[in-house]
């Protein structure tokens, strides 16, 4: 059954969908956004209740395959020594996101140019610098003017504490000359566009029932619904469908009672991010794409880059914060830039994570082989009670066509639609690359004053970034969409997400995909008059 | 046994039995402090078993062929879910709570404090000048 046409239709109602939505909002079109999952109430966050640290492992696990709510599907990814990590709802997986936002570096869109490897965006660190600042401002980003590892910008608000943890760590980064900084965190540390600041929860990654965590459904989307954008929550879409031009004409989605439903739209923007749209896309089959839609170079789905990550830990005689606080404190990027003495190209960022609660604490220590069962269980969990701390490397990882998200022949949501299976490898330069990182957290960890050290990498459960898979060119042979986000293919299609990155950096992704889509935004709202051409 | 809960329909007495001694061993009671044994901590970990009932059975097969001591030192899959249980249950009780001194409550709404740092410590990363490559 068709519903009324609308001139926009969205496809994921997270980070990306939001602002692209905000940032469209203004030309009074009729806009409609699709979301599978629905809307979260910050009440109902594990961290009002004492049972918080279980449900982070239970509901509000990262994992989909753990948390098998009815807004998930499955996702085949027994081929990938990392899993993916997501949550779908209105906000996206941003509802767990730690809030680290750091933009990318200049350096970031030129690797080909720089270090002889992957490829350069087709477009710039200043093309979207007044993007970066426009979404700085509407989440209330907080951090410290002056980092000497970026150009000059100035985040909105003051920077998330230092803790016993950023001063201990700080001390060790100093002792060895290296850079490090107060970490860009969107968690309002001041009170901000109708938020409270933050109380340091410290559950910042099964969602924060303060609202300071600057996620979608409490930034953009309010005001995005207050411009005219309708967001249609528990409504999967299946496909995008096309007419007889090869333009598209609409999406076919289930809606929350399951019943099918077709929504006319003149133009399609996926928000779906690096497994979802692709995923959709390749779904979206016709006897003029036969391979999926906007894949005449058949990329889409390719190149998919995690980011591997390593974690180092260190166990201090003195205590620590423990989970108090957000669990962003500082970060270093003092091996950021590539050197290629270091035996790799390309470099990453350490952030510091906090610590943990009484219940993580003794997870990690029994399972670690820490703290045994019976008479020294006390003596041991004592040791380690708010006395844990460390980083996590986040290692740039690049596009090898071979990393690949498809449609799985046998798995399915529960509506039919097939699973996406992740084929992913880690390559030589990410394993050197982890281990530098290990090495070196160590040496920061012992200046710092920890007493024991040990470390996972990379992290198993650890694909939370999602990039790469529609990736972004002038090129239509190399490329699924232009240098504005539209499909080169089908040009009333736009995708807006991590889909489009060429290249990973080795930062977060969603202060670079939330940019992004404000820019393709204004890229689209240029040329209105002239769209499809 | 006292008061357990009565959403344990899973596990027969005996099995219970074992099971509380399992975890009882685990995590044996310090001071003041209960162990994991205890009824009231032992009732919420059954009830948090009961979806994994299954698996649990396992850990029961494992027990009836060795003591506790040689259990503790198995690294198995079912054994790891019954540990898990165990200390999410029990480092959630409000007596363990408040003998480890981090209080028998919510993070929310109160919220906990954290101090703000001094940004000084900063002067020697700034005096290094710029890191970033220009392009």
């Amino acid at each position: 059954m068709a519903l009324e046409p609308v001139d926009v239709v969205i496809v994921g109602a997270g980070p990306s969908g939001a602002a692209v939505a905000y940032g469209l909002a203004e030309t009074r079109m009729r806009i409609v956004c699709l979301e599978q999952g629905g809307w979260m109430n910050p009440l109902e966050y594990p961290s009002t209740g004492k049972d918080w640290e279980a449900r982070a492992l239970d509901d509000m696990s990262i994992s989909p395959n753990t948390r098998q709510l009815k807004s998930d599907y499955p996702v085949n990814d027994d081929h990938s020594p990392i899993s993916v990590a997501n949550f779908n709802a209105v906000g996206g997986s941003a509802i767990l996101y730690a809030g680290h936002y750091p933009r990318f570096h200049p350096s970031d869109f030129r690797v080909q140019s720089l270090d002889g490897v992957a490829d350069d965006w087709p477009i710039d660190y200043a093309t979207l610098e007044p993007f970066y600042r426009e979404n700085e401002q509407m989440l209330g980003v907080s951090g410290l003017a002056g980092d000497p590892a970026y150009p000059p910008k100035t985040p909105p608000l003051p920077p998330v504490p230092l803790g016993k943890v950023g001063a201990v760590l700080g001390d060790g980064f100093n002792r060895l000359g290296w850079h490090w900084w107060p970490s860009d965190s969107a968690v309002a540390t001041a009170p901000y566009d109708g938020r409270d600041r933050c109380i340091n929860l410290g559950a910042c990654l099964s969602g924060c029932a303060q609202g300071a965590k600057a996620t979608p459904d409490i930034t953009y989307w309010p005001h995005a619904i207050r411009a005219g954008v309708e967001v249609r929550p528990h409504c999967r879409v299946r496909e995008v469908a096309v007419d007889d031009r090869g333009m598209a004409n609409g999406v076919y989605y289930f809606d929350a009672e399951g019943a099918e439903q077709f929504q006319p739209a003149e133009v399609v923007i996926m928000a779906c991010n690096g497994v979802g749209t692709p995923r959709i896309l390749l779904n979206s089959k016709s006897e003029r794409f036969p391979d999926g839609l906007a894949n005449s170079s058949g990329l889409m789905g390719k190149n998919l880059m995690f980011h591997p990550y390593s974690m180092i830990r260190g166990i201090f005689d003195e205590p620590l914060d423990g989970h108090h606080g957000p669990s962003n404190c500082i970060w270093s990027q003092e091996f950021y830039e590539t050197d290629s003495q270091r035996g790799f190209v390309r470099g990453f960022t350490y952030e510091i994570n906090r610590g943990m609660g009484p219940a993580m604490t003794a997870l990690t220590g029994m399972m670690g082989g820490r703290i045994p069962w019976g008479e020294g269980h006390h003596e041991a969990f004592a040791r380690l009670h708010n006395r844990v701390t460390g980083m996590v490397g986040i290692c740039e990882d690049l596009p090898e066509e071979h990393n690949t998200v498809t449609l799985d022949p046998e798995l399915c949501d529960a509506h039919g639609i097939p699973a996406p299976k992740i084929d992913y490898t880690l390559s030589d330069n990410s394993l050197r690359m982890l281990d530098y990182s290990v090495q070196r957290a160590s040496e920061i960890l012992t200046a710092a004053g920890a007493q024991e050290i040990y470390h996972q990498s990379p992290i198993a459960q650890g694909g939370w970034h999602l990039m790469g898979t529609a990736r972004m060119g002038r090129d239509p042979a190399r490329s699924v969409v232009n240098e504005w986000g539209r499909s080169h293919d089908v040009r009333n299609l736009f995708i807006v997400d991590g889909s489009v990155f060429v290249t990973s950096a080795g930062v977060n992704p969603t202060c670079t995909i939330q940019a992004l889509a404000l820019y393709v935004a204004d890229a689209m709202k240029r040329r209105l008059a002239n769209l499809f051409d | 046994m006292g008061n357990l809960i009565s959403s344990d329909g899973r596990f027969t007495a005996a099995q219970k039995a074992q099971l509380q001694e399992i975890v009882g061993y685990m995590i044996p009671a310090h001071g003041d402090q209960p162990g994991a044994g205890d009824d009231l901590i032992f009732g919420e970990i059954l009830q948090a078993l009961q979806p994994q009932a299954d698996v649990i059975y396992e850990v029961l097969e494992l027990y009836a062929a060795a003591d506790l001591q040689a259990l503790s030192a198995l690294r198995n899959p079912a054994l790891s879910t019954l540990v898990a249980t165990t200390v999410q249950c029990y480092y959630r009780d409000d007596r363990v709570l408040e003998a480890l001194n981090v209080g028998a409550r919510a993070p929310h709404p109160q919220g906990y404090s954290l101090e703000q740092g001094d940004f000084s410590r900063l002067e020697p990363v700034r005096s290094r000048g710029k890191i970033y490559r220009d392009v």
